[in-house]
Formats: C-alpha cells, sequence, structure tokens
C-alpha cells in the first residue's frame, strides 16, 4: 500500500501514534504532527511512497505541532520538533509542510556523514546520471524538476548523496520545494505533476512541493553512475548556453557545493576525484526551460558521455 | 648565479598527502589541515619535484627548466615555493635551515 491510498482514520492514527515512515533511500524519515490538514498535504507530495512500520531506526524524527502561548488564539502557529531539538521559530500554521520539510532537510544535512552530501540535484536517464550542483537561486530545482516530469527519474534535489567508495549517487527522495514563479513553470510544463498545496508568504516567497513520481520513489534503492556534471545558472532571457569546464575547477566547485565535505576530508577528496574522473563537466546558463531540458537530453543523447 | 646550498624543501606529510591531477590542474589535499587546494600547472609540478626527493630552490628550478633557465624562472619557482609552504604543504628541511 502506498501513502496516498491510506484512509483519513489511518493517516491520522500514524501521524498521531506510531508516525509515518518515509523511506527517502539514502535516508529514513518519520514524522508525527496533529495539526490539521498537514497530514492530507502529506498524503499529497508522499503519494508514491510505500507505507511502511513506524518503529526501527530513523535518521530524521520530526514532529509538527501547534504552538503553545496566547498567539494562538489570533494567529495560530506550529512550530517543529525534530530529532528532540526545536531548531526553528515558529511559523505560521499555515505553513506547516514547508516547516517540516525545511526541518527534515536540516537534520538530514547534519546527521547523514556516512556519505559526501553535495547541494546538486540528480536525475537519470537509461542508466546516465546527472549531477546539477548549484548554489541556492541558480535555478537548480526548477531544473531538476523539469527533468524530473520530463523522463528522467529523480535521486534527489536537495542532496546529491554520493556514496564514498565508489562515487555513485543515491536517492535521497524527497519532494523538491519550488518557489514563486517555478511553481507555475512546472505545473505548465506538466499538468498532472503530483504538485502539493502553494503556501503563500513564506520565508522564501510562495513555495509548493513536487512530489516524486511513482518510478523514482520505485527505484529509491537503486543507486546511479553520473556521467555528467552540470552545473546550472537561470537568468531571466539569458540564451541556452553549455559550456565545458575544466575537471580540476569543477572539483573545486563540487566541495564548495558540499555540506560535509570538510568534514568528510579525505575520504571526500577521494570520493569527489571519483566522480569527476567519470564524468564530463559543464556550465549551463538558461532563460528558457525547454531550451535547458532539450540541452540536457541531448547530451545524454551522446553515443560515448562519460570521462575518462 | 643560484645558491645550490641553500635551504632544501621537502613534503610536510609525504605519506597523507593526496595529488589529482586533472589535464594541467591539479587539486591537492592537505593531510594536516584537511584543506583542497587547486593548483596550477607549474605549483603542481614544484610539489612534485619536491615529492620526488628534497630539493633546493634551485634544484627544483633545474628540475623544471634545465640549468640554463632564466632569473624569471628562478623567481617563479621561489614564489611557488613559498606559496606552498604558506599552504602547510612543503616545507625546510631542518639541517638546512641551520646551516644559512
Amino acid at each position: 500500500m502506498r501513502i496516498g491510498e491510506l484512509s483519513d482514520e489511518a493517516l491520522g492514527t500514524r501521524l498521531r501514534a506510531e508516525g509515518l515512515a518515509l523511506d527517502f533511500g539514502a535516508a529514513h524519515g518519520r514524522v508525527f504532527t496533529d495539526v490539521p490538514g498537514l497530514g492530507e498535504s502529506l498524503r499529497r507530495v508522499y503519494a508514491h511512497f510505500p507505507v511502511e512500520r513506524g518503529d526501527g531506526f530513523f535518521d530524521v524524527t520530526a514532529r509538527v505541532r501547534r504552538a503553545r502561548g496566547a498567539r494562538r488564539f489570533f494567529r495560530p502557529q506550529v512550530e517543529l520538533v525534530v530529532d528532540g531539538r526545536v531548531p526553528f521559530e515558529p511559523f505560521p500554521a499555515a505553513n506547516d509542510l514547508p516547516l517540516l520539510e525545511w526541518g527534515m532537510n536540516w537534520s538530514l544535512a547534519e546527521r547523514c556523514n556516512t556519505h559526501l552530501l553535495l547541494h546538486a540535484g540528480v536525475v537519470e536517464r537509461s542508466g546516465v546520471g546527472v549531477l546539477l550542483p548549484a548554489l541556492p537561486g541558480s535555478g537548480k530545482s526548477t531544473l531538476t524538476a523539469a527533468l524530473a516530469v520530463s523522463g528522467h527519474r529523480l535521486l534527489s534535489d536537495e542532496f546529491g548523496v554520493v556514496r564514498l567508495d565508489d562515487a555513485a549517487c543515491l536517492p535521497m527522495l524527497r519532494p523538491i520545494a519550488l518557489k514563486n514563479e517555478s511553481i507555475g513553470v512546472i505545473a505548465r510544463l506538466r499538468p498532472d505533476a503530483t504538485l502539493g498545496p502553494v503556501y503563500r508568504g513564506t520565508r522564501k516567497g510562495d513555495v509548493a512541493h513536487l512530489g516524486p513520481d511513482a518510478e523514482s520513489v520505485a527505484k529509491r534503492d537503486v543507486a546511479a553512475i553520473a556521467r555528467f556534471i552540470v552545473f546550472p545558472r537561470y537568468e531571466k532571457d539569458a540564451a541556452t548556453e553549455l559550456e565545458p569546464i575544466a575537471r580540476a575547477r569543477a572539483f573545486a566547485k563540487l566541495a564548495v557545493n558540499s555540506f560535509n565535505y570538510e568534514v568528510l576530508g579525505p575520504a571526500a577528496f577521494d570520493a569527489v576525484g571519483r566522480l569527476i574522473a567519470r564524468c564530463e563537466c559543464y556550465r549551463l546558463s538558461y532563460g528558457n526551460l525547454v531550451e535547458a531540458i532539450a540541452t540536457v537530453d541531448d547530451l545524454l543523447s551522446r553515443p560515448s558521455g562519460g570521462g575518462a | 648565479m643560484h645558491d645550490a646550498a641553500g635551504p632544501r624543501w621537502r613534503l610536510v606529510d609525504p605519506s597523507g598527502i593526496r595529488i589529482r591531477r586533472f589535464d594541467d590542474e591539479a587539486l591537492v589535499f592537505n593531510p594536516l589541515t584537511w584543506e583542497t587546494h587547486l593548483l596550477n600547472d607549474v605549483a603542481t609540478r614544484v610539489l612534485d619535484a619536491v615529492a620526488e626527493e628534497p630539493r633546493t630552490e634551485a634544484g627544483v628550478v633545474a628540475e623544471l627548466y634545465g640549468d640554463d633557465a632564466a632569473e624569471s624562472a628562478r623567481v617563479q619557482i621561489a614564489r611557488f615555493l613559498a606559496e606552498l609552504e604558506a599552504l602547510a604543504l612543503i616545507e625546510r628541511i631542518g639541517e638546512d635551515r641551520r646551516a644559512q
């Protein structure tokens, strides 16, 4: 059974009692909440994830609850307890899912040091992986989402998870947080995409989450070998341009875009070295998403893609 | 005239250092600081020369450019040796420092 098929009662019971277990692939999470409406949002964006038992080990355990205090009567808020800590100030109650998702990402970034975590999207098609590393604001999530709704398997958006011993990319399958104009762009590109509610006026503007599709969820335990590293850069009205980047420069950029490169030290250095050695590296400037998708597709269609 | 008797240079941690070459550049992991440095071709060749065996500045110049290297080459190598020392990748050998 999938989470999208749970009845209101079954979903509510899990969220209030044993927890809603979420298998992201490289990590496992568990969610508790008694906030009205949040369960329905979770059911939408995690629709294709399997229903699993709420006991056992979880990398992150998060609880969203109604904030206490007099404020709750005129401007209700919710707060997040993640792994026993309250990392953020309360959010308006209407922004419960963004709070939960950001909190889980925050915890995963702190916890998951078994693997190298890059700030990167990862997609795969026909067995060829593409890593899309970028700093926030560069259009990474939009491009990753666009590829995911255009026939590519989604492995991750926020975390490019690289296994240390062989530099394979592991799925860390989470909903993609789309912001502002990107929400409409993805909705128009794929009207039947699994988009959650639009949350207005969050700290990052309007946010909606793209739920991973069924095939990506089914393959959440299947690693991908990246053959291309593409650093995306969105600029309004920019021409689509794909430029090669020297591998050493790409290495340095990856290290900067990592959550835990400095923590892992020599193991991270070796993993990035292995990853870069088998990849062609590019910078992709784009202003037109359809052209950007076509450019990535064209890369993947090359008969001998891959590095040394 | 090169000072062949000047201090000799060596790697600070030859067993721990990691060097990964890509085309004409290299990434170097310093096992002491856990920092990664991007080196250009000349800096990498300087590091390689010192890694092969402890060398004086003149020895590094000779290894990279031959015995008839121009003064500008010596100045360049001196600068790279100083930069690699500042990154704690290479150091002067103590006995030679005492001989200065």
